[in-house]
């Protein structure tokens, strides 16, 4: 790589250093002004008002709001994103675990959605308009309206209420992980799943008969076979803008997880970010919040990276 | 267009506009969908077409008072998002410079932050609203309308005939408000109907979470009667059925209105 290429590279990390520190700023806001006093929370409604305002100022909760954030983004930079205001634990102990469980449901969907959409969307982009293509697109269109939760309910009434197949809620025993109980991975991973390979598909789709030009004919005339064209000429041409699809679909199913987790009572991040707005822990809200929007920005940024790299043109425009 | 395609249409209107009207026009004929008529998860017969929920109530007469938001809010919301989402989008291609940049990134900011996560901040904060409603879903998709629209703005701003109305003296107003809207409204409007299926999945999950009160609404019935499903499976099917058409045929029928329109 050029030295220019570095420089535009390092600056689109710098920009994305900056978007996240604004999204911080945005959350700290957000979750700070939540209305209801933690203080009521940790000590319980026979706690008198003294009391409260002692506690509240052990806490720093009396400090002007841009003195708190300061504080906050100082120890999140030290990787100290602070203590759970209700148990005393360090956030980060705490999230450390569904932090795990709300990626292995991403990293599930993610590898389902890459199969289904590539098992689905060569074949249909290869002959746009065709029958194939109508029903798959027409498919994709219908699973990506539908609403998570919809799709989510349907999926349980059938695999576990009535054929009793699957759990309906994601218990994990105490002492066991999901490596013991993988049935209860199945429900969620399909859920958030089958929404990722449909809007995949239709990115793979699109790629393919984009990719499907002269070059391509022209090989196809030449007098190759159609594996061979399908694998030296057409598929390589799609490599950037699908490496950019995925990188932003890994994105966008983090950010999807909430409705999911939380209708198959999921132990992932959800669950704790729900608890933690009924209580009010901020330090858990924000490092929960925070750390999704760090994931997507990575996402994207990732994604704005290899669009960059993988295409010449760009990096000669400003 | 032919005979069977007119038909094959008019079939898949048929329930798309049905649920519209039952969704608007419902609410006119309950009077007190909430009065609990029989035990809880009755099965359907009687005088209750469709059984009762989880508390006793009759599952028609929420249903037919429970839709009116889920088109409502959306529809304004959704019309809100293309009026400043292409309007941002068109002042930050054309003008470029510090408007683009400053923008730009608010688009990626807003982009950056899962909605949900977001929704459940600013329902736990302000209760559920209209209004409340309505600015969480325009926080989650006039970044992707602005980002279309100066995307857009920046490839037709180059063309030929732009330059030509510039030439000939059209000032900036003038040239972004009739050379450049015409083009730039034909992508908008093509991902409006999208935008319109999240609008209504994002409204119906808030009730779906129980954040609307006690009032019917579809996303909140399905959630409530759920764990009765084996006794009655119309609460839960229906509202369910019901949404999957509002949310699907709301894309298809914005769809087909404006490839009818624009090409």
């Amino acid at each position: 790589m050029t030295l220019r290429t570095w420089a535009a590279v390092a600056v689109r990390i710098g920009a994305a250093a900056l978007t996240l520190l604004a999204v911080s700023f945005v959350l700290f806001v957000a979750v700070e002004a939540l209305p209801g006093d933690p203080a009521q929370t940790v000590l319980g409604i026979e706690a008198s008002a003294e009391q409260r305002e002692q506690w509240r100022q052990e806490w720093g909760l009396d400090r002007p709001l841009p003195e708190r954030y300061a504080d906050w983004l100082f120890g999140i930079a030290q990787g100290d994103p602070g203590v759970s205001m209700i148990t005393g634990q360090p956030v980060a102990e705490q999230i450390a675990e569904p932090l795990h469980y709300t990626t292995v449901l991403v990293a599930f969907s993610f590898a389902l959605a890459l199969v289904v959409s590539l098992a689905c969307g060569i074949p249909a982009g290869l002959r746009p308009g065709g029958r194939l293509d109508r029903l798959l697109s027409g498919s994709a269109v219908l699973i990506i309206a539908v609403p998570q939760f919809v799709i989510a309910v349907l999926l349980t009434a059938v695999f576990a209420i009535n054929l009793g197949w699957l759990p309906a809620v994601s218990l994990v025993p105490l002492g066991q992980t999901w490596i013991d109980r993988p049935d209860v991975l199945v429900l969620p991973v399909l859920t958030l799943g089958s929404f990722g390979a449909a809007w995949a598909t239709r990115m793979v789709r699109a790629a393919v008969t984009d990719a499907d030009g002269p070059n391509v004919e022209a090989a196809r005339l030449a007098g190759l076979s159609a594996g061979r064209v399908l694998r030296r000429h057409l598929l390589p041409r799609t490599v950037p803008t699908l490496a950019q699809a995925f990188a932003w679909l890994l994105g966008g199913l983090f950010a999807a997880t909430t409705v999911v987790e939380r209708v198959f009572n999921y132990p992932g991040l959800s669950s704790m970010l729900l608890s933690a707005i009924r209580n009010h822990d901020f330090p858990m809200l924000e490092a929960i919040g925070l750390v999704l929007s760090l994931i997507v920005i990575a996402a994207l940024l990732i994604a704005d990276l290899l669009g960059y790299l993988f295409n010449p043109r760009a990096r000669t425009a400003p | 267009m032919n005979a069977a395609k007119r038909a094959a249409r008019a079939a898949l209107y048929a329930p798309v506009l049905a649920v519209l009207a039952l969704a608007l026009a419902g609410p006119e004929a309950v009077r007190r969908p909430t009065d609990i008529l029989a035990s809880p998860f009755a099965p359907r017969g009687g005088d209750l077409p469709l059984g009762s929920d989880h508390m006793g109530r009759d599952v028609w007469a929420m249903l037919l008072s429970g839709g009116r938001e889920l088109v409502l809010i959306p529809v304004v919301a959704v019309a809100l998002t293309v009026v400043i989402g292409t309007a941002a989008g068109m002042s930050a291609g054309y003008r470029g410079g510090v408007l683009d940049a400053v923008i730009s990134r608010i688009d990626t900011v807003a982009l950056s932050i899962p909605v949900v996560l977001l929704m459940l901040l600013l329902l736990h904060n302000r209760g559920y609203s209209a209004g409340t409603m309505i600015v969480i879903i325009l926080f989650a998709s006039i970044p992707f309308v602005s980002r279309l629209a100066r995307a857009a703005t920046i490839q037709i701003a180059r063309s030929d005939y732009v330059e030509q109305a510039t030439a000939t003296g059209s000032g900036p107003g003038r040239t972004m408000t009739v050379e450049i809207a015409p083009g730039v409204l034909a992508p908008v409007l093509a991902d409006a109907g999208t935008r319109l299926s999240v609008a209504v999945g994002l409204t119906a999950t808030a009730g779906f979470l129980g954040f609307t009160d006690s009032a019917p609404n579809w996303g909140r019935m399905i959630n409530d009667n759920i764990a009765g499903i084996s006794l009655n499976p119309w609460a839960t099917l229906a509202p369910s059925l019901l949404l999957v058409v509002l949310a699907v045929g709301a894309n298809y029928l914005i769809d087909d209105l404006t490839r009818r329109f624009i090409t």
